[in-house]
């Protein structure tokens, strides 16, 4: 365990994602390196496809044999680090991920012309030491995250999924001082400009909302995504545990505990089922949690940002 | 321990009947809660005022313990101050002296000492009377939540269960049937029963009065029909006055459903009649004997911690324990001894269950409806973060 602990603390990669598969989305795109404002991915959802099949990995292995949670996490490092390179997600679920990121950056140009990315610089936020627990490392790791904004002059940072956004948005501060970078949620952006969002959708079928829990509750993030949707074109109905009334995908415990965590998302999908087999979800951990469990109902899930032009 | 958890937890998660049932019934009840405070607007002002007299109460507990003894004391009733579960125990046990029948009320505090075990130990015959708490001591089952203590219990199970006791019930039974038949059952306990002990939602210094709140009026008949009444008060239950006191009733009857409620009762001092020449008599229709047992158990200690005092303010409505996430599906899989959901987490760990706090805590999913529906505003997710890391960081460092 420590020496996971340690190896994740030298190699500044928690999960031991290759870059190359956190900058895949990027090709082509000549996005300028570093800038005064940048989009942050913190390679969320580039690496979702393959926490999905981990996942899958785990709950299967998974025995009633009672393990310690500090086992469980040592074990979520190993069998992470060491499966990342030969975990086979299906292709079409990293194209979905890359058309995410691009769709969202795309956009956000249209209002920031001049946003650039880090690339293969850039850091992983650690919100996933924060979740799990491991404070100091986390404290540590986000010392090396704020130094490299530094050393590029980053000043305005869009957040693309909930998790980075909220450590960023309301952890960071508490340990970092003067921690003066602007963090702005992509989805707050577009709702600033809904001139640059065209209608994109002609489709007579409702959605229902799954809002994500750390953005509805954590960040007060819940009209700008209806707004955002309404000018999309996309109809959508509300399930009565919407909003900051929003129910856990199940996605933060699913290295803990794969069993629970995949109850959690079937009782959340059943509910949200009951308004709509089409849902709309704006975090990739949601997806994972969800999709998961809707690959075997016949329920479709799309991310909001895929519904971008 | 630890793997007591981990064996209610894995009993949840191989019974598919029971999970659905939880998640059926806390989303369901949770449901209704949000419905009841848009019916009753004046609840969630209510409980913004229950913050603040409990906020300032736990600035000032020693002093209004003292003046809740003093005026207990002055209503005829007898004060005991516990400092530990096992004080309070032995003090219980004390009073009970060689009686033989106890009848009781449900009540967390009661749970917390674990005095039915140690009262059993002792030969005694106790009965919870709470229909949800009696059917959790017939089945040896956890309680599910403090107010709801059995809803994990399918109607199969309880009639099964109740069989053990010689209650006869046919396996098609509806809900009225099996009420009645232990309504019955109990009547002849209750009717016999020398010693009736139970908790307190509040206790009003002022008065050295404490309130309880009920639906089944079986709280009624423990406190009226024996001849001693017992009440073990949790210190944090304390508020200035008897006003205060009915104010956290209102919001803890609302916030766990059930409003109005059926009954409130105040209870100060025993009964008594000044019938017969203006001379006061103690012991009229009602008990003779009223003993009320401040309990510590690390209150105090956790009334000084920056952090977790916060929990003090907790009125163990159970709100959001039915709004948990982690609770709707796995329910007390998610908790230990009578402590469940998020509230439970944090309660165990300022009660000392640190180990066992800290496991569940990881089961944690920081999903926050837990602070957005508390009456009295605690940040749990906050204090349940605290509880994680020092855990994790213990297991890190070997």
């Amino acid at each position: 365990m420590k020496l996971i602990i340690d190896n994740m603390r030298k190699t500044g990669n928690p999960v031991g994602v290759k870059p190359d598969r956190c900058t895949y989305w990027a090709k082509d795109l000549s996005i300028p390196k570093g800038g005064s404002s940048i989009i942050y991915t913190s390679c969320m959802y580039q690496m979702a496809p393959f926490i999905k099949v981990l996942v899958e990995q785990l709950e299967k292995s998974e025995h009633a044999g009672l393990s310690s949670a500090a086992m469980k996490i040592g074990s979520f490092f190993t069998r992470f680090i060491d499966l990342y390179s030969v975990l086979k997600p299906p292709e079409a679920e990293i194209m979905r991920s890359s058309l995410i990121i691009r769709n969202i950056y795309e956009t956000l140009k249209k209002i920031d012309s001049s946003i650039g990315y880090l690339h293969e610089d850039e850091p992983y936020s650690g919100a996933l030491l924060h979740e799990l627990g491991l404070e100091e490392y986390f404290i540590d790791h986000i010392k090396k995250v704020v130094e490299i904004f530094k050393r590029y002059n980053v000043k305005k940072i869009y957040t693309i999924d909930p998790h980075t956004h909220h450590v960023l948005k309301n952890v960071y501060p508490i340990y970092v001082d003067n921690f003066d970078f602007e963090i702005i949620h992509y989805l707050e952006v577009l709702s600033n400009n809904l001139e640059i969002v065209k209608k994109s959708i002609n489709e007579e079928k409702e959605y229902v909302i799954h809002d994500p829990c750390l953005l509805a509750r954590y960040s007060n993030i819940i009209d700008q995504p209806r707004a955002i949707l309404n000018k999309l074109g996309v109809k959508y109905r509300e399930h009565l545990r919407s909003k900051s009334r929003t129910r856990c995908c199940g996605g933060p415990i699913e290295s803990i505990a794969p069993s629970i965590s995949g109850y959690m998302a079937r009782y959340r999908l059943e509910e949200l089922s009951k308004i709509s087999d089409k849902i709309i979800v704006m975090c990739p951990i949601c997806y994972v949690s969800l999709s998961r469990v809707a690959d075997k109902y016949n329920i479709s899930i799309k991310d909001l940002a895929e519904f971008l032009r | 321990m630890i793997r007591d958890i981990e064996k209610e937890l894995y009993k949840v998660l191989r019974n598919e009947a029971t999970r659905h049932q939880i998640n059926r019934i806390a989303t369901e009840s949770s449901d209704k809660i949000w419905d009841l405070l848009k019916q009753y607007p004046h609840i969630t002002r209510i409980a913004e005022e229950v913050r603040k007299i409990k906020e300032e109460s736990l600035e000032k507990l020693e002093e209004l313990i003292e003046e809740a003894k003093l005026n207990i004391e002055k209503n005829k009733g007898a004060v005991y101050f516990a400092r530990d579960a096992e004080e309070a125990r032995r003090i219980i046990a004390d009073i009970i002296g060689s009686d033989k029948i106890i009848i009781k009320a449900k009540s967390m505090a009661t749970e917390e000492i674990e005095l039915n075990e140690y009262l059993e130990k002792l030969g005694k015959e106790v009965w919870e009377t709470d229909l949800g708490m009696f059917l959790v001591q017939i089945l040896e089952e956890r309680p599910s939540h403090p107010i709801a203590p059995a809803i994990h219990l399918t109607k199969e199970m309880i009639i099964e269960g109740l069989r053990k006791i010689g209650i006869k019930l046919s396996i098609d039974s509806s809900p009225e049937e099996i009420a009645l038949a232990v309504r019955e059952f109990l009547r002849k306990k209750i009717f016999s029963a020398d010693v009736g002990v139970s908790g307190a939602n509040a206790l009003a210094a002022d008065t050295g009065s404490i309130i309880l709140v009920e639906n089944e009026s079986n709280i009624r008949l423990v406190t009226s029909v024996p001849k001693k009444h017992i009440a073990l008060v949790p210190v944090d239950k304390i508020v200035p006055t008897l006003e205060d006191a009915f104010k956290v009733a209102i919001v803890q009857a609302a916030y766990d459903g059930l409003y109005p409620p059926t009954y409130i009762s105040v209870i100060t001092g025993p009964s008594s009649t000044a019938d017969i020449e203006h001379k006061r008599v103690y012991g009229a229709q009602g008990p003779k004997e009223l003993h009320v047992i401040l309990l510590d158990n690390g209150r105090l200690k956790g009334a000084r911690d920056q952090d977790f005092k916060q929990i003090l303010r907790c009125i163990r409505c159970g709100r959001c324990v039915f709004e948990c996430p982690v609770y709707q599906t796995i329910g007390y899989g998610y908790g230990y001894k009578n402590f469940n959901g998020p509230m439970g987490v944090v309660w165990l760990y300022v009660l000392g269950y640190r180990e066992e706090a800290g496991y569940l805590s990881t089961l944690c999913t920081h999903a926050g409806n837990c602070k957005e529906v508390c009456p009295v505003k605690i940040d749990l997710p906050s204090l349940i973060t605290k509880i994680k890391n020092e855990y994790i960081k213990k297991i890190v460092s070997g």
